[in-house]
């Protein structure tokens, strides 16, 4: 007999004979409502007992939640089967920060399986169940990526973000957290019995695996940082020895014996000592160490300011800089013999070629390179009576050499001076766009040849506005120097640093800047931790390749650390460095990424031993509840 | 979440619906019956993540609609790889019969069910949902989250829509 629909609501015209052709044809979807609510009861049934057995209301929401964004290859069998890891109908609002905090992590481990499943396609021929296991992890893979692609995109791109544009190790610290809740949702499996020590010790190695290549980047040369050792090595160093041990804790005993698994581990040892050998090789053949103030004066002493003649005169100025600073930090005469007779022997040589350039002639005054015949080719009494005229002076670098052959030879009254130093001080403008310390460095030149250095004090206001134009705390505290123009780098409206360009020599226009400092004065815009920063910044720079000589950025960068170290300021400054060193804090935040590396190995490792060999699930899967059969 | 989960009465007002739903969506008529059979069984067992009142059919059958749309996408993706989740329409092709008005029926099942799923999706849920097992317009109207009066609007919409496909098909048949 033909079913007939039953409609208790039915609307108008709806019980029509299409009513019952559709109920004819839809007849597969009416299940026995009995044999449905056994279905039903059967799954729920079986469910229960296996939580009874492997409880996983014990798992905290936490890592219920974070669990959702985990592809069933990284929960393993047993919790995907149990559903951990399924979607479930909670609003995605209430996953959204376990997931945010899980997902660098997973994402990348995902990057990792994903090519070694695409790799294992292509190399590796399987059968049976090897074929089926791969074809589900194939598939697995594929789901998360389908479900997580556009989150994936975005944590790329958050990540380069933090890399680049970030101050300070935002990064690193995402990764650090990212990887402990990682591994926390790990503990709550474990805690509920859901994850064997293999599950475990597998997937903490090769978290640490990727965190060490990570941290490697940390080992390359360091420009800024004392504790070279600690940073460089200590990190990747744990991250291997943890990594490996995991990996040997969670070896499964019983294929422990077997052919593949006996070389594992040595060769597993072997291969992270080769990489961190060859990566220590390659950092020590690249890496730098820090020229010190006996290196350069030895520089110094032997220094012949290049091979060619025309060089050397270039050069002095540049050496004259160095020793300059050393001098003002009151640091001892320098032997100066060697520069002195490859100078003289450019200078004579440029003389009859004629190719001096007199800005190098001041430096070579100076350093007192220069003799009464070569003053007299300086001798330019036309400028000199410029200088003493009403014209004003727009710069005086060029006519510096008439001047001090003028006072070598003869003499100026004393308002004839404070005339040319007056006109050389009104030159100043802190508003000039391209206003910069060699402005401010040329007027000090002038006023210590007219015996007027008392004067300087006159400066020190248009110069300190200079050089508040010219200063760059650029990121983390760590680097911060003096720009070559205040057009080096750009600037919000709030005056931060935004964009910066032609860094490389900024070293130089930071010694300059320095040296004024010691002049003028410390400008009260600069607190004790900008110089803390300028220092670190000065130390960097100070750094020499392995194997390499030191040249004149070294000396330089040396030399105008010393100096500052000379300076009022700096003293308070590293009184109040020394305050945050009572408290520890200071070398507990220099050594943050090695405390949490060996906290992430220490966890890891406790991780591991505390999961269970075994679960109940184990060698039984068929007592597994089919509540989703397709996780 | 207040009041208890009363499972025989939530399976007896929202089997056919979501069963209807399900197989709508593209799941062959016996995986609709497994993933609706996996939707209450997961509901149960999570029964302490739903906040709202048991007595509101309303919110439990929005929550069950969530679950069971949640674990069809899981199944349906993974059937991309496996072949699985045959639609009703293509199921129905594959339908053997014996004697001649056996064959006549399915002949004519296989329009309807052919016509049917080349309805609108909205429209081909309502009528699935509805005439799988005739559910109430209540239980329909809690699962999709609209009123009785908007569910019987859709219905009508959908049976106008039917039957001039059902139509066209018959005239084409009727010509050749």
């Amino acid at each position: 007999m033909k079913k007939q629909l039953q409609l208790d609501d039915a609307f108008d015209g709806e019980t029509a004979e299409l009513s019952d052709e559709l109920y004819e044809a839809l007849g597969e979807l009416r299940p026995d409502p009995k044999g449905f609510r056994e279905g039903v009861q059967d799954r729920i049934d079986a469910a229960e007992a296996n939580a009874s057995a492997v409880p996983s209301a014990k798992l905290n929401a936490f890592a219920r939640r974070a669990a959702a964004f985990f592809p069933p290859v990284l929960l393993g069998k047993g919790a995907a089967k149990l559903g951990v890891g399924a979607p479930v109908a909670a609003k995605m609002g209430t996953k959204f920060l376990p997931g945010l905090l899980v997902f660098p992590v997973v994402s990348i481990i995902m990057v990792f399986f994903t090519l070694l499943i695409g790799l294992k396609t292509i190399f590796t021929r399987a059968d049976g169940q090897q074929r089926q296991d791969r074809d589900e992890a194939n598939i697995d893979t594929k789901l998360w990526w389908g479900r997580f692609w556009l989150p994936f995109a975005l944590m790329t791109v958050l990540s380069f973000i933090l890399m680049f544009k970030v101050p300070g190790d935002a990064f690193a610290l995402l990764i650090t957290i990212s990887t402990l809740s990682f591994l926390g949702v790990y503990a709550s499996l474990v805690r509920a019995g859901l994850a064997t020590r293999r599950e475990v010790g597998m997937r903490a190695s090769i978290a640490m695996i990727w965190l060490m290549g990570l941290s490697l980047q940390m080992a390359s040369p360091l420009q800024r940082l004392d504790d070279s050792i600690a940073y460089g090595w200590l990190v990747p160093l744990f991250l291997i020895i943890g990594s490996t041990c995991c990996a040997i804790l969670g070896k499964p005993e019983a294929k422990s014996n077997q052919k593949g698994y006996r070389w594992r581990t040595p060769l597993l040892l072997l291969g992270g000592s080769i990489l961190v050998a060859m990566v220590l090789g390659l950092s020590l053949a690249g890496g730098k160490k820090e020229a010190t103030y006996d290196d350069v004066r030895a520089w110094v002493a032997s220094y012949e300011a290049g091979e060619d003649d025309e060089d050397r005169c270039y050069e002095v100025p540049r050496v004259e800089r160095v020793i300059t600073n050393f001098y003002a930090a009151g640091e001892p005469r320098f032997d100066l013999k060697v520069l002195r007779r490859a100078a003289r022997e450019g200078l004579e040589v440029a003389f009859k070629t004629g190719s001096f350039n007199t800005l190098c002639a001041a430096s070579f005054a100076r350093l007192g390179f220069l003799e009464d015949a070569d003053y007299e080719n300086f001798i330019d009494e036309d400028e000199v009576e410029t200088m003493l005229s009403s014209r004003r002076m727009i710069s005086g670098d060029h006519d510096l050499p008439a001047l001090l052959a003028h006072l070598h030879f003869g003499s100026l009254s004393y308002q004839e001076r404070h005339l040319i130093a007056d006109k050389a001080i009104a030159t100043l403008d802190p508003t000039r766009r391209l206003a910069n310390a060699k402005d401010v460095l040329w007027i000090i030149h002038y006023l210590d040849a007219l015996d007027l250095s008392e004067r300087v004090q006159e400066l020190e206001q248009p110069a300190h506005e200079i050089l508040k134009r010219l200063w760059c705390r650029v990121v983390s505290g760590k680097e911060a120097c003096f720009t070559a123009y205040p057009t080096s780098a750009k600037r919000d409206e709030d005056g931060a640093i935004t964009e910066t360009s032609a860094s490389s020599v900024w070293g130089d226009a930071t010694s300059r800047a320095v040296y004024l400092m010691k002049r003028l004065g410390v400008p009260e815009f600069l607190s004790a931790s900008d110089l803390a920063a300028l220092d670190a910044y000065l130390l960097g720079e100070s750094h020499q390749f392995e194997g390499s000589e030191i040249t004149r950025y070294h000396a330089e960068a040396v030399s105008a650390r010393t100096l500052l170290h000379t300076m009022p300021g700096w003293e308070s400054s590293r009184a109040e460095e020394g305050a945050i060193d009572e408290f520890t804090v200071k070398r507990i935040l220099e050594f943050r990424v090695v405390i949490a590396a060996a906290l992430l190995v220490i966890f890891s490792l406790l991780l591991t031993l505390r999961a269970p060999s075994s679960t109940s699930r184990d060698g039984d899967p068929d007592l597994l509840p089919n509540v989703i059969p397709w996780v | 979440m207040v009041g208890e989960m009363d499972l025989d009465a939530v399976i007896e007002q929202f089997r056919s619906p979501l069963i209807g739903a399900l197989s709508a969506w593209g799941a062959a008529p016996r995986d609709a019956v497994d993933l609706a059979q996996d939707t209450f069984a997961e509901g149960y067992l999570s029964r302490d993540r739903f906040h709202g009142e048991w007595s509101d059919s309303g919110a439990v059958g929005a929550w069950l609609y969530g679950i069971a749309k949640n674990l069809y996408r899981t199944a349906q993706r993974k059937a991309t790889g496996r072949g699985r989740l045959v639609s009703l329409a293509s199921a129905s092709d594959v339908a053997e019969a014996s004697s001649e008005e056996a064959i006549e029926a399915e002949e004519q099942k296989a329009v309807i069910t052919a016509a049917v799923a080349q309805l609108e999706e909205s429209w081909r849920t309502v009528l699935m949902m509805r005439y799988s097992d005739g559910a109430s317009l209540a239980a329909i109207g809690a699962l999709l989250g609209m009123s009785e009066r908007a569910v019987e609007g859709r219905l009508r919409r959908a049976r106008a829509a039917l039957k001039e496909q059902l139509q066209n098909t018959r005239s084409m048949e009727a010509r050749s």
